[in-house]
């Protein structure tokens, strides 16, 4: 079926508008109110609408502006023929359906005949009127729509047309359906979505039954092996109390046994106490008498010992303090002697002294007439350096630096003046009548001049000549030189008071040799080495007289006469004396050896004599002491003979108490005093953990008792027989159930794999156009695929460069317009196999949300479709924007 | 002196039977095994025996609820002559099983006076015998319980009476059998070889569930009421024995059936399409199905279609709702017939259900851990199709 002009009359703002539809792609453009929607409601008013009538419907159609009523007619074809359709609407409508080969038909048969080509209801009106080719009429506004919503009026021609593509295609019997939704329901009884059984079913009774009664077969199962292991225990633990009762009895017995030999050993504690306390005083009378006895005895030996001592020791006391005696009178004589060599010694040892002083004397006044000498020498040799001095002062300080820079000066002064004279002009007169002046000078012929600077000639009155020699400044500038080296000169001789550098050469010359004269001078007197001559004159002059003083004084003291000493006879007179002397000297020490002798033997003679009297003293004493003692004893305790019959009678009794301690002793070590500590903590031990045992065994005998004491109400073996068999058959029961279950559960998944195999089958042809006229907006990695459930389409999806997959409603504005739109192409192209191959299809201002890109991309995937037999119309007030198109254009004025 | 006496053992009174759902039919089988006193007591009359012994396991466990001691002393106490019991190993001696109950203490003397419970390895001596009893004191004895008997000396008791021993195990000929009891352990055995077997005249054993002589003079009673689904000709259940003993003399034993309930088994395997009704038929052949009181064991192998084996599962569940218990090994596999697997797979209209049969039929042909479920979809996918 296609679409070949419209011509629409009366219609709202249109008086009449004709559009002649071009046979693939027609773009009708024009700006907002100039009736784009009009006409794509006249088409499909004119298609579909009632006629004759006079609804809202009907007047809304009405043009306000011209009185007749709207008419569309519209020239189209369909099976290789062209109709003409027209109707006119509102209560005088009608409807008329021509073609050339055919009377033309009217109202019903109009109808009818359009009906069976358009092949759906015509002739309607109400809402469901805008039901009509929803898929092919994209009313503004509803493009960005789900495609499920407008599938549904051509969904079984689609799943027909969709079938066709694949030849073993089948289609679900309804009893498939019925079957599958049987096996969906019962499934759905079972489970919860979650794959647990669901509460209420089968299943889930046979799930909790099973759980049930393993919970109750392990009490049941508890409590007979409880039973049989407190069965089989019992013997065991009776055999234990036993063993236990008989331990703790028989630990109980040696406890027993412990107690009374502690009563023993309390008894005997007490007679060893006794009997030691005995034995103590006896034993302490007898130590007394042995004590006295032993005192006696030592008394009487040391009286016989110190008698015999006593006397021998006097004896040699006496001899001793005789010679004492002897030696001190000796040593008394050896004294006087002594003394009188002494005073000898004394007048020799003065006579030397004084001889040897008048010797220094004469020795001193020799050294004192040499000194003199030497500072008359030196006086004089003082004189003449001074000389010297004064003559060198008086001439000026000149270096030998210095007149090398003088010598320089002079050497530059020849060389500025070689260079002024070169410059210079020499002037000379050879002959002149007229007197030749030269700056006022007159110049006599053959006489050179040189002139440094500008000079006037001035020849005879009348003639005046200026002459300046040298070219430039030069001759100033060399000039300037010399006159500066020159000045230096002068000025540096000057300072050293000369006006010749020849001087200053000879000046320095003499300075040289004043300064050698001084320095051998000075040789000379450091050779004298009268640097300190009158200190030590000085000093000299003082040894001398202070010589004489002693001289005098030891003259004095020794009553020696000193006028007979000079320097001639007082070598001979010091030997004289000191030979007196050594003799003297000689007796004095022999003598002086037998005083010490004596003096030495008598102290120590002393020493020995008070020592001895002291020991005899102590001893008498002590001699005292023990016959006092003795006679004490005796007085008091009684003679010898009586002591020691004492002291036998007190043996005798000691020995008896020793022996009935030891037999106390004895018993008590019968008894192993010692361990009966350790014993008692043993047994305590003992009692302790077999009365802890015996209990625990008591304990788990009564345990036993108890758990097999029966009260004979339930039989344990025969409720564990039971549920262990119940259990199998509940245990069976369960397995069926869940077989049955998971059975329903394969059959439910197999039918709806099935089912999806099979949807997938016939849609796939679909997705694949739908992706064709996909590609150009979004590219060949662009996927499509379609969900149905129960047979209908349930859901579109789509996914672009691996991205994932997303469902149509996730989708932005634009795309869905984009993707609505391509489904829509799709299934025109599919449908149109029943309407020769043509179909149109109409946006009207239906990419509203794309943007200028997609819109251009859009007109690719248009003119795709309309290669596939889609006569694509397009309705737009931005008709610029379709350019690429290649549509006819329509432009509404 | 010749004597004759009642020898039984393992009645195991109070046995619960569990495995049968319904409590009706396990009370009617727990009561059945009272029954049996009132046939000893017919036959302690019908041929003048003195006196009765149990050897082990007159109750089922050591804790009998007290009206479950009430009923068996009631009958007890019917039987006109002593009853010596020792206990076995279900109701062994040892302290808190039902003979040292304060219950038990009580309602013995009141209800049966004539029970003796031999709680001791000691010797008595009765009327007309010496009983040797070899009590279990345990549930099980690592040593031999009558090994006391090798070095009693005999002759203190009177030599005219025949000397009987009352033992509960296993005896060392009998070790090599088969295991049928659950309760067979190597414990508590008896070794007869090692019995001054001369010096005893019978030897009255429990503990095997079938009458069977071990020895020249050894016999053991089996239980008097069958309990469980035994395979072999030789083991006999269900007897009990009636004994005459004399001194120094071989003993004459007779074996009287006493067993009510029948205890059926049956295998099969199914084929083919007749199958199920040849089965059908051989059961209605076994027992009177329509009759009560009985069990049955079956071991089912061999594949059965679907319809016949939802048909198989309707029998089974009259069977089962019939009979005290159907005991089942059912290991029939379904295999679809091939009508039935074209009325699946080929359904050209119902595409799904088709290619759903089709590929439950692969899991299961192709032995994939889903197979088991996939065997029941298959069978729901059948019903479904086929209500």
């Amino acid at each position: 079926m296609e679409f070949k002009k419209v011509t629409i009359r009366n219609y709202r703002i249109h008086r009449e508008q004709i559009v002649d539809f071009d046979q693939c792609l027609t773009l009708i453009g024009g700006e907002n109110e100039k009736g784009k929607s009009t006409i794509a409601e006249a088409i499909h008013r004119a298609l579909f609408f009632k006629a004759n009538g006079n609804s809202a419907q009907h007047k809304s159609m009405k043009s306000t502006i011209y009185q007749e009523d709207p008419e569309v007619e519209l020239i189209f074809l369909s099976k290789g023929k062209e109709f003409k359709l027209n109707k006119k609407f509102g209560s005088r409508g009608g409807v008329t359906l021509s073609e050339p080969s055919m009377t033309t038909l009217n109202g019903e048969e109009a109808e009818a005949m359009l009906s069976t080509l358009i092949q759906t209801d015509t002739s309607i009106s109400g809402s469901a009127l805008d039901k009509k080719w929803p898929l092919l009429w994209v009313w503004q506004g509803v493009s960005s729509d789900n495609p499920v919503t407008f599938i549904e009026e051509s969904h079984n021609k689609l799943i027909q047309r969709l079938q066709t593509y694949g030849a073993s295609t089948v289609l679900s019997s309804n009893f498939d359906k019925q079957v599958s939704e049987s096996f969906a329901q019962t499934d759905a009884t079972n489970y919860v979505s979650k794959g647990a059984a669901r509460a209420g079913s089968d299943l889930k009774r046979a799930e909790d039954d099973l759980n049930d009664l393993k919970a109750r077969l392990e009490i049941a199962e508890d409590k007979v092996r409880s039973l049989e292991e407190a069965s089989d225990n019992y013997e065991k633990y009776k055999l234990q109390q036993e063993t236990n009762q008989k331990k703790y009895d028989s630990i109980k017995e040696e406890e027993t046994k412990l107690l009374i030999r502690l009563d023993k050993i309390k008894g005997l504690e007490s007679r060893k106490q006794l009997q030691d306390s005995n034995f103590q005083i006896k034993d302490s009378n007898l130590k007394q008498l042995l004590s006295i006895q032993a005192e006696i005895l030592k008394h009487e030996s040391e009286v016989q010992y110190l008698t015999s001592k006593l006397n021998p020791s006097k004896k040699v006391l006496n001899e001793k303090k005789a010679e004492v005696s002897s030696n001190s009178d000796a040593v008394k004589e050896n004294n006087i002697q002594l003394n009188k060599l002494k005073e000898e010694e004394k007048l020799y040892k003065s006579t030397v002294e004084i001889c040897k002083i008048v010797q220094d004397l004469a020795s001193q006044n020799k050294g004192w007439a040499k000194l003199k000498e030497v500072k008359l020498q030196a006086d004089k040799l003082n004189g003449q350096i001074r000389e010297e001095e004064v003559l060198l002062n008086k001439l000026p300080v000149v270096t030998a630096l210095q007149i090398q820079d003088l010598q320089n000066i002079e050497s530059e002064i020849g060389k500025a003046q070689v260079k002024l004279d070169t410059i210079a002009t020499t002037f000379e007169v050879l002959n002149s009548k007229e007197p030749v002046l030269i700056n006022g000078q007159k110049q006599s012929a053959g006489v050179k001049s040189n002139f440094a600077e500008k000079f006037e000639i001035k020849v005879g009155p009348d003639t005046t000549i200026l002459i300046t020699p040298g070219g430039g400044d030069s001759l100033g500038v060399a000039r300037e030189k010399l006159q500066h080296l020159q000045d230096a000169l002068k000025s540096q001789l000057s300072k050293l008071g000369y006006s010749k550098v020849e001087d200053v050469v000879i000046c320095l010359r003499s300075r040289e040799t004043h300064l050698r004269t001084i320095e051998n001078l000075k040789n000379a007197l450091s050779h004298l080495d009268a640097n300190d001559i009158d200190l030590q004159i000085g000093a000299v002059a003082n040894e001398i007289e202070m010589k004489q003083t002693l001289l005098v004084s030891k003259g004095t003291t020794s009553g020696i006469d000193i006028q007979k000493y000079n320097a001639d006879n007082v070598i001979t007179e010091i030997a004289s004396n000191e030979e007196q002397l050594e003799a003297v000297f000689n007796q004095i020490h022999a003598i002086n050896g037998v005083v010490v002798g004596h003096s030495t033997k008598n102290e120590k003679l002393v020493d020995e004599i008070d020592k001895l009297q002291e020991e005899i003293h102590e001893d008498d004493k002590k001699l005292t002491s023990s016959k006092n003692t003795l006679e004490y004893i005796f007085k008091k305790d009684g003679d010898k003979q009586s002591i020691d019959e004492k002291i036998n009678e007190s043996q005798i009794l000691v020995s008896k108490e020793r022996e009935k301690l030891d037999q106390i002793l004895k018993e008590l070590g019968d008894l192993s005093i010692d361990t009966v500590k350790a014993d008692q903590d043993r047994i305590a031990r003992s009692l302790a953990s077999s009365l802890i045992n015996l209990n625990d065994t008591r304990d788990k005998l009564r345990t036993t008792e108890l758990i097999l004491t029966n009260n004979g109400t339930e039989n344990p073996s025969d409720t564990l027989n039971k549920l262990e068999e119940k259990f199998i058959y509940v245990n069976d029961y369960h397995y069926a159930t869940s077989q049955k279950a998971k059975a329903i559960k394969m059959l439910h998944e197999l039918f709806t794999q099935e089912q999806q195999q099979l949807a997938d089958k016939l849609t796939k042809p679909l997705a694949e156009k739908i992706k064709y006229y996909l590609e150009p907006v979004f590219g060949r990695t662009v996927n499509v695929s379609l969900n149905q459930e129960a047979g209908q389409f349930k859901e579109f999806l789509i996914s672009r460069d691996n991205m994932g997959t997303f469902s149509f409603d996730t989708l932005s504005g634009g795309t869905k317009e984009q993707f609505s739109a391509a489904v829509r192409l799709a299934m025109a192209e599919v449908l149109s196999a029943d309407f020769d191959d043509r179909l149109p299809i109409l946006f009207d201002d239906a990419f509203t949300n794309s943007d200028e890109n997609r819109i251009l991309n859009i007109q690719p995937m248009l003119d795709r479709a309309s290669q596939k037999g889609v006569q694509v119309i397009v309705l737009t007030c931005h008709p610029a924007a379709y350019a690429n198109l290649g549509a006819k254009q329509v432009m509404l004025n | 002196m010749s004597v004759k006496f009642i020898h039984t053992a393992d009645l195991q009174l109070a046995k619960p039977y569990g495995s049968i759902k319904d409590d009706d039919k396990r009370i009617e089988l727990k009561n059945v095994r009272f029954e049996v006193f009132s046939s000893i007591k017919k036959m302690v009359e019908e041929h003048g025996a003195k006196f009765v012994v149990i050897a082990g396991d007159m109750f089922d466990s050591p804790t009998p609820t007290n009206p479950e001691v009430s009923k068996a002393c009631k009958l007890i106490g019917a039987i006109k002559v002593p009853v010596y019991v020792i206990p076995g190993n279900h109701d062994h001696g040892g302290k808190g099983s039902v003979w040292y109950q304060d219950f038990f203490i009580r309602e013995q003397p009141s209800l049966a006076p004539n029970l003796v419970i031999l709680l001791e390895p000691k010797a008595i001596e009765i009327d007309h015998a010496i009983l040797f009893p070899c009590p279990l004191l345990r549930r099980h004895e690592s040593g031999d319980l009558t090994s006391w008997l090798r070095t009693i000396d005999t002759s203190v008791f009177p030599a005219n009476k025949p000397k009987i021993i009352l033992a509960h195990g296993t005896t060392q000929d009998f070790s090599s059998g088969s295991s049928l009891d659950d309760e067979y352990t190597v414990a508590n055995f008896i070794d007869l070889a090692r019995l001054p077997e001369n010096e005893f005249d019978y030897i009255a054993l429990g503990d095997w569930h079938g009458a069977k002589k071990v020895g020249p003079k050894a016999w053991y009673s089996g239980s008097p009421e069958i309990d469980r689904f035994i395979k072999g000709a030789e083991n006999k259940p269900g007897h009990v024995l009636l004994v005459e003993a004399d001194c120094k003399k071989a003993p004459v034993v007779t074996e009287i059936r006493t067993t009510k309930v029948e205890w059926y088994e049956k295998e099969f395997e199914f084929l083919d399409e007749n199958s199920l009704a040849v089965f059908e038929s051989e059961i209605d052949q076994l027992i009177d199905v329509n009759g009560s009181g009985h069990l049955l064991k079956l071991w089912l192998t061999g594949h059965l279609g679907l319809a016949d084996y939802t048909k198989l599962e309707k029998f089974l569940e009259v069977l089962e709702s019939r009979l005290l218990r159907v005991k089942l090994d059912n290991k029939v596999t379904i295999t679809p017939t091939k009508e039935e697997l074209e009325t699946l797979k080929n359904r050209t209209d119902d595409p799904l259900i088709s290619s759903v049969a089709e590929k439950l039929f692969n899991e299961i042909t192709n032995g994939s851990e889903n197979a088991e479920v996939a065997k029941v979809a298959l069978r729901e996918l059948y019903a479904a199709c086929n209500n």
